[in-house]
């Protein structure tokens, strides 16, 4: 059977009657219908719990955002080179990197982000990022942690970085997809340009998890900046809608005659994708979204004609074609080599920053805030640029078990810094800071999951709401809280 | 720490009051009552056995626990060492209340132990109540790693913690104990009055300590640091190391949810003694949401499989946990055995009370077993005289067997597959090498070259890549920067089924790999040379006597080469630096050589391998079925690594052949191969099966007319977008997880409207159209359309269900089916 996600008629929490009754049929040991009205019972109590409404409602920022861009630095940036430059540190720890000023007063960013020193009107740093990992310290488990909310144990259980699971704890826009459906025809979350990467483990941290493959990401599997292929989007010559839809029905009526293949296949979620497809490919819009020959040259170059640039410009463009949630992460593989193009600067910190990846951000990352903005679109749009950690304020010192060079950057996750802008973000501030030498926050610190949590707040999610894993058992959306100052 | 000073909520579920923990509590109670039964049997308790049946103490300090395990009549074993009762015959022991005996006086003696109602005898020898010296390695060492001392967030912390720094986890007593000693403070250690040491006052909270409080005053270990400092902190040689452990009970079946066991651990030691080291060894679960274990103890969650893993001073071992859930009404129904596979899967079956599925359809058959053996299915005439063969079922599907295992097509799938495990990829060998490695590779296939021999002949590779094109796998491992390393690990991972990336930079956290491995391993390839031929683009691949130093990265002293376990020839005495790794690792004695080999092709016939992932064998990831997957190896080794011999066992065996639809007794088995497991389609298989199915073969560039996808010789393939969408792999890893096969929106979004499966319907060339011109019988079309999309005929109900119309209608609609059929799971899955 076709089974529609995201259906209207939620509940205050966010999940339709229709969805509770398939996930209570969906576990593995199943719970009794009766099972079922009882737990919608006890949520619609709790939800109308009066002092519970009072307590969450009021804060600033909530339902601000209509979407969302979270640009993912995998890798690890150095904030330290990036955001936060300490000109009055020892050698070994400020860098080659002098701070510049923007055009905000009293906000300096590194010399090697000029053109998002023009930009910085438009958003908030926050310099006060930093958490302690829980044994794990590689990227993976940051990444799961950072994507998520939850502690990296499924990450590798035995010391061996684990692929995704369905057991997995969905990603914030999995999660998205599954609370806020779009109004529109159109893919509700959408991963750029790839996935997120470490070693040979691939989109640990980036999938639907338990709530089902139906709420995965979409992937385009094509470089943005290349020539897209936009063909199986596009209806072809000989099949007409009115065709498509009687394929589609012939389909419904084949598969209905094979009851035990589609039980085996169910968790492959064909049924919610093929719903989907026919859908996006129906009415055409996603087309157009992914078609970046329709913008002008001019600003395809400012935003860089490169993977990353080309990726941030095509998230707003699905942003204005009704996707809910776009994530583009940094193109390269989270561990991969730092000459080349990864942030994981062990070794060779300054060169490729300066040369290769920083001019990549900048053109990137200004270009999206300045266009969104021009475009009225920031106002509705929270985004929020970040990495699994920062670096290591000691140049060549190895915190983490790797060797690093003598102009490398360990892993530092104690201190580090984010770009927060768009849904009623105070523009041209600062939130937080950092001591003397970027090693702990000096003031309001916030731990990377907080922004998780001011995800789903703009988004109008409550981050308390309570979610079922693949065993029915309750887990909370996130557990932390927004930061509400964040919202001017 | 800092991480208290965020406003994240550290709460626990369940933990608290209010709404959301009212409504979390409710629904773990009605979610308890659906899994476990309402009211457990209780069984009578017939014997009482003790695990281990006698305790030989050696030392005051020497304190051991035994386990008191209940028979009940139907076999079953229980746990009731928390509920027995203990008394010593003699003051030669005394015994705590949780069982813990403790010499007090030399000699022999007995403690009777008493539980429901039953009581059995315990002999107890103290060789010893003498107070011993207290060791570094063996006793203080494992009381550092209990607390936490050396864990990563603490001093084991890469660059320690205020100052102080000890090896992760205890890994390296030698540098601990330097660490410990030099003490610029002279505080640490006060032998006059030990209590005043700061080894004791830190963590004893006696001063202030980052880490808080974690050992008490009045605790043993408390009193073994103390004894230790009093006695003059003295080192003690690593040979006092426990040499392995031992984890009792052996393995552990629990009836229901709540049911708990307690795990013993001992430590054997080099001079025969033995410890009760359970408080002092890290004890976890493998599949947390089946077994928790907590201090030592496991308790079921739900039915499933889990292992406990027990890891102690750098030992690990494992025990499988069954845990059987309310099966009540299950009764064995006797199946037949083709072969010892189905003997050691029906073995499992009913240890799990488990039923198989029935045996899948002549017809399912027929498409499964041309996919795995073949990589495309069978074309409608094989289906229609497969079907109509009025051979006996069991021996004709032999027969399909043996003649798909003869095919050509079979050589060019596994040549395909063997292309993608050996990193065969134009960008880095050339255009021109990648054809002839894949020729080389091609012809040992077909000529059925044993496996050893095969692998053997790779290895010791030497000369041109244009007349030995085997030395195209070395330069397949060969990049940039790290040649060695990449060869040192994809070579363990292909052929030994080991991942050995984690030991390159430092021991592995929790397996038994060093990093000193990882360079001796590394070490046989140390004078591995490369060098440009006289062709265009040729290089020869040859042992450079003048290389051949491998350096540690740490202690940078030469490494000379070794094999990380067994024995291997000295490589001084070998002609070549990597021949006695080769001879070591392609043995029939070696452990993981063939067994790896046997568990990857398994996991190529039912999605998942007996152990899985298949290239990431190590102890915290056990078999499933251990006797299966030797009884398999054996067979393969008896066959001399017969690789045909090997996946005609399997194909031919009861197991493979059941089917994927599930029944009420096999719905939650996902590891036991009691029902098939559908497998989408690998990206060859799929634009192969489109072909065979519609006639129509989109041409593959460069290639001639009629190639098969399976044939294309590179991973990327130009033109064919297709095939790096469904998954194809680049081929320059050594993970079979390169190979991708999800499914995902922009499959489905490809497979409704991208030209996959459209251009196979639309096309004039393609048998659909010609088929709805030439047949005017509705019926007789839907019949042909399924035998040929969907292998098999159609139902009644099916021949019925679409009306064709005639004409240019009766064309659109027989295509429009066919497009149906193609992106139904009965077409996109192998099943």
């Amino acid at each position: 059977m076709l089974s529609i996600p995201g259906l209207p008629g939620s509940t205050c929490d966010g999940f339709s009657r229709r969805e509770l009754l398939r996930v209570g049929g969906a576990g593995l040991f199943g719970i009794s219908l009766a099972q079922v009205l009882q737990l919608q019972a006890a949520q619609k109590a709790m939800a109308q719990e009066p002092g519970k409404a009072a307590k969450d409602k009021p804060k600033s920022g909530f339902g601000r955002a209509k979407n969302v861009i979270l640009i993912f630095l995998q890798g690890g940036p150095s904030h330290l080179d990036i955001w936060d430059n300490k000109p009055d540190a020892p050698a070994d720890v400020r860098g080659d990197f002098k701070p510049i000023k923007t055009n905000v007063e009293g906000i300096m960013l590194s010399e090697v982000m000029p053109k998002l020193a023009r930009q910085m009107d438009k958003a908030t740093l926050v310099r006060s990022l930093n958490y302690t990992p829980a044994g794990l310290f590689n990227h993976t488990a940051a990444i799961y942690q950072m994507m998520t909310g939850y502690t990296p144990d499924r990450v590798s259980p035995s010391g061996q970085l684990e692929p995704p699971a369905p057991n997995d704890f969905p990603c914030a826009g999995c999660n998205v997809a599954k609370m806020r459906p779009t109004d529109e025809a159109m893919m509700p979350f959408v991963m750029l340009p790839r996935p997120l990467q470490e070693s040979n483990v691939i989109g640990k941290g980036g999938t639907a998890g338990f709530l089902g493959a139906a709420y995965d990401p979409y992937y385009m599997f094509q470089d943005p900046a290349g020539k897209v292929k936009l063909d199986d989007l596009t209806l072809r010559a000989d099949v007409s809608k009115e065709r498509m839809q009687h394929r589609a029905s012939l389909l419904q009526k084949v598969n209905g005659a094979m009851p035990d293949i589609e039980k085996a296949v169910a968790a492959s979620a064909l049924d919610a994708y093929y719903h989907k497809a026919l859908d996006l490919v129906i009415s055409g819009k996603a087309r157009n979204a992914f078609d970046l020959e329709q913008e002008q040259k001019e600003l395809r170059e400012k935003y860089g004609m490169h993977t990353f640039g080309q990726s941030l410009l095509m998230a707003r463009r699905l942003i204005e074609a009704g996707t809910r949630f776009v994530q583009v992460n940094w193109p390269a593989v989270a561990n991969g080599n730092p000459t080349v193009d990864a942030w994981d600067t062990h070794a060779a910190n300054f060169g490729p920053l300066k040369n290769l990846h920083c001019p990549k951000l900048d053109s990137g990352l200004s270009s999206l805030l300045e266009d969104m903005d021009s475009r009225g679109l920031l106002s509705e749009t929270l985004v929020v640029a970040i990495g699994e950690f920062g670096r290591a304020p000691r140049l060549g010192v190895s915190t983490s078990g790797n060797s690093n060079g003598k102009d490398g950057r360990d892993h530092w996750p104690y201190c580090y810094t984010c770009l927060v802008a768009g849904a009623g973000v105070t523009r041209g501030a600062v939130y937080g800071s950092s001591d003397a030498t970027g090693s702990a926050p000096k003031d309001k610190p916030v731990h990377p999951i907080q922004m998780l949590a001011t995800i789903y707040h703009a988004l109008g999610i409550d981050p308390n709401t309570i979610v079922y894993n693949h065993l029915n058992q309750p887990r909370e959306l996130i557990k932390a809280e927004p930061v509400f100052d964040l919202f001017g | 720490m800092r991480s208290s000073t965020h406003r994240v909520r550290r709460r626990i579920a369940f933990g608290g009051a209010g709404a959301v923990f009212a409504l979390a509590a409710m629904i773990a109670i009605s979610y308890a009552k659906a899994e476990s039964s309402a009211e457990k049997p209780t069984q009578k308790i017939v014997s009482l056995h003790l695990l281990p049946e006698s305790l030989t103490l050696t030392n005051a300090r020497d304190v051991q626990h035994v386990l008191v395990l209940g028979e009940t009549e139907s076999h079953q074993r229980v746990d009731l060492s928390i509920t027995a009762g203990f008394s010593p015959a003699s003051d030669l022991v005394s015994v705590s209340a949780d069982g813990a005996v403790k010499p007090l006086k030399q000699g022999q003696t007995q403690v009777s132990v008493t539980a429901a109602g039953l009581t059995v005898s315990l002999p107890v020898t103290v060789k010893s109540a003498a107070v011993t010296e207290v060791g570094f390695v063996r006793d203080v060492e494992p009381i550092m790693a209990k607390v936490g001392c050396n864990a990563g967030t603490c001093h084991g912390s890469a660059k320690g913690k205020e100052g102080f720094k000890l090896s992760l986890r205890g890994y390296d007593p030698d540098f601990d104990y330097e660490a410990l000693i030099a003490d610029f403070s002279a505080r640490r250690f006060d032998r006059i009055n030990p209590a005043n040491s700061l080894m004791l006052l830190k963590p004893a909270g006696g001063v202030a300590h980052e880490g808080g409080r974690v050992l008490r005053t009045d605790s043993d270990y408390y009193a073994v640091i103390k004894q230790w400092i009093a006695e003059g902190t003295r080192p003690q040689d690593l040979a006092a190391r426990a040499t392995s452990i031992e984890v009792l009970p052996g393995a552990i079946h629990l009836a229901m949810p709540g049911d708990a066991q307690r795990i013993l651990v001992r430590a054997h030691y080099r001079d025969g003694s033995i410890r009760d080291v359970t408080n002092e060894a890290v004890i976890s679960s493998n599949n947390i949401e089946v077994l928790e274990a907590k201090d030592n103890t496991v308790k079921a969650l739900r039915r499933g499989e889990a292992a406990v893993l027990v890891r102690y001073e750098g030992n690990y071992a494992t025990r499988p946990v069954f845990i059987m859930g309310d099966r009540s009404g299950y009764e064995w129904s006797e199946v037949p055995e083709y072969n010892f596979i189905d003997a050691h899967a029906k073995a499992k079956w009913q240890e799990m009370k488990i039923r198989p599925s029935d045996l899948c359809t002549d017809g399912e058959f027929i498409r499964r077993v041309s996919l795995d053996l073949t990589g495309q299915p069978p074309t409608a005439e094989m289906v229609k005289v497969f079907l109509a063969d009025p051979t006996d079922s069991r021996l004709k599907r032999e027969k399909l067997v043996d003649q798909l295992l003869a095919s050509d097509a079979f050589v060019e799938a596994w040549t395909n597959k063997w292309c993608d495990l050996l990193q065969a990829n134009a960008k880095t060998l050339g255009s021109k090498s990648l054809w002839m490695f894949r020729g080389w590779i091609r012809d040992q296939l077909a000529a059925g070259v044993p496996y050893d021999q095969f692998v053997r002949e790779l290895l010791l590779a030497k000369g041109s890549s244009y007349r030995n094109p085997e030395v195209n796998y070395y330069r397949a491992l060969q990049t940039p920067e790290k040649t060695q390393e990449k060869t040192t690990e994809d070579i363990t991972q292909t052929f030994l089924g080991v991942r050995f990336n984690c030991n390159h930079c430092h021991d592995h956290p929790f397996e038994r790999w060093t990093q000193k491995q990882y360079y001796e391993f590394g070490s046989y390839f140390a004078s591995l040379s490369f060098k440009k031929g006289r062709l265009p683009e040729e290089t020869i691949v040859y042992e450079n006597p003048a290389g051949g130093v491998q350096l540690h990265p740490k202690t940078k002293a030469p490494v000379d080469p070794m094999v990380p376990y067994g024995a291997a020839q000295d490589f001084k005495t070998a002609p070549d630096r990597r021949e006695p790794m080769v001879n070591w690792l392609t043995s029939a004695d070696n452990p993981l050589f063939a067994k790896s080999m046997a568990n990857r092709v398994w996991s190529y016939f039912f999605g998942i391998g007996i152990i899985d992932p298949v290239d990431d064998i190590r102890a915290s990831n056990p078999a499933s079925n251990a006797a299966l997957l030797d009884a398999l190896t054996a067979d393969f080794v008896a066959s001399k690594f017969d690789v045909r011999h090997l996946m005609r066992t399997i194909a031919t065996s009861r197991t493979y052949q059941l089917s994927v639809a599930s029944t009420k007794w096999n719905d939650d088995d996902k590891t036991n191969f009691s029902h098939a497991r559908p497998r989408r389609l690998s990206a060859e298989q799929l634009v192969d099966a489109i072909a065979v199915a519609s006639g129509y073969r989109p041409q593959i560039k460069g290639m001639p007319v009629g190639t098969r996808a399976v044939e294309a010789p590179d991973g990327v393939v130009e033109g064919m977008d297709v095939l790096g969408l469904f998954g194809r792999p680049k081929r320059t890893s050594a993970c079979e997880c390169e190979r991708t096969t999800n499914f995902s929106l922009t499959h489905a979004i490809n497979l409704v409207n991208g030209s996959t499966i459209s251009q196979a319907v639309a096309e004039p060339t393609s048998k659909f159209a010609s088929l709805a011109s030439t047949m005017k019988d509705d019926p007789q079309l839907i019949d042909e359309l399924y035998i040929a999309i969907l292998c098999r005929h159609a139902t009644d109900a099916e021949k019925s269900a679409t009306q064709l119309g005639e004409g240019a209608t009766r064309v659109a609609n027989a295509q429009d089916l066919a497009w149906a059929l193609m992106n139904s799971p009965a077409f996109l899955y192998n099943r």
